[in-house]
């Protein structure tokens, strides 16, 4: 037994050994990034003091639908209730600036729907749409956004100015 | 019989003899000196060596550089600059007498980067090789890759980090 045994125990103690001459040593290493927000987006635009999607001017006699396009292009249910003055229709415009000199990819989308208020009545805005729309590369500068959409004119809705608000919203 | 005389006497003398070295006894103190160093030392650059996973928008998520500085994952939030991605560089400087000694390297744990105030996660800490045979070179290198977390809701920045690289020899 003995025999056996020490070939056993000579075998323990170098690894015993081995073990004790094993070092550890430890460094740092470092880790960067650059997260930048390079899109900004604004109302309005070249030629465009406000931006407002203008469905223009129009009777109530009747109930009618005016849409507006996305190139400033006005269209109605019943075009004997559109009347044409100064007060032009026009797409919305928004403009999105990329600071980056390199394309920046986002995601276009528009409020589907909205309301416009004269203070006492309530018209309705629908299928609301945004040229380009979807994915988009913004290259470095300006890009524009127009924005269409449909509105529905009750009848006898009260005469006035109407106004209301939408968004536009860009992921990116 | 003469051996029987013999052996006594040899006892004795050998014993005289270790008195006499006994006897003799002087003392006094010397000096000892050693410099230990390390065998081997991990060192990186902050300035150069960084694992750097470049310039990106806020909302990427899972943005990979690995261990060759390749760039991949958060597809339409990466942006192309002057910011370029590149994995960490790990140098093990040594003296060349350890030229052949294996080094491996331990599992390196997640960490995360900040711009002072948002954290994001960096994980999957990566080295190019887990064990290096050291040359007779000043240093042997190797590299780390790693991926970035989500930058949703995070504030745009410089965001910077550190992460710990043991080796064992």
């Amino acid at each position: 037994m003995n025999k056996i045994l020490l070939p056993l125990t000579a075998v323990a103690l170098c690894f015993t050994a081995q073990q004790a001459m094993a070092a550890s040593i430890s460094g740092t290493g470092n880790a960067t990034a650059k997260i930048i927000a390079p899109l900004t987006i604004a109302a309005g635009g070249t030629g465009y003091s406000s931006g407002n999607l203008n469905f223009g001017t129009m009777l109530s006699s009747s109930a009618h639908t005016v849409t507006v396009g996305t190139t400033d292009n006005r269209t109605g249910s019943n075009n004997a209730m559109l009347v044409s003055d100064s007060n032009t229709p026009k797409s919305g415009l928004f403009t999105v600036t990329n600071t980056e000199t390199n394309p920046v990819n986002g995601t276009i989308s528009v409020d589907s729907s909205t309301t416009i208020s004269n203070g006492t009545t309530t018209l309705n805005v629908t299928g609301l749409n945004a040229s380009p729309t979807g994915s988009t590369s913004f290259e470095n500068g300006d890009t524009e956004i127009k924005v269409g959409g449909q509105l529905a004119v009750s009848q006898n809705a009260t005469a006035g100015d109407y106004t209301g608000t939408y968004h536009v919203t860009i992921n990116y | 019989m003469k051996n029987l005389y013999l052996l006594p006497l040899t006892a004795i003398a050998a014993c005289l003899v270790a008195n006499q070295a006994m006897a003799v006894e002087a003392s006094g103190h010397g000096y000892a000196k050693a410099k230990l160093v390390s065998a081997v030392e991990v060192q990186s650059d902050s300035t150069t060596d960084s694992l750097n996973f470049g310039t990106m928008s806020i909302g990427a998520n899972g943005v990979v550089v690995n261990h060759a500085g390749q760039r991949s994952g958060g597809e339409g939030y990466l942006i192309d600059d002057g910011n370029t991605p590149q994995a960490a560089r790990i140098k093990l400087t040594h003296q060349p007498d350890v030229a052949g000694q294996v080094v491996t390297v331990a599992e390196i744990p997640n960490t995360t980067i900040t711009d002072g105030s948002a954290t994001i996660p960096v994980t999957s800490l990566t080295p190019s090789s887990t064990t290096t045979t050291l040359t007779t070179a000043e240093h042997d290198d190797f590299t780390v890759g790693g991926t970035l977390g989500n930058t949703a809701d995070k504030p745009g920045g410089e965001y910077t980090g550190s992460f710990d690289v043991t080796v064992s020899y």
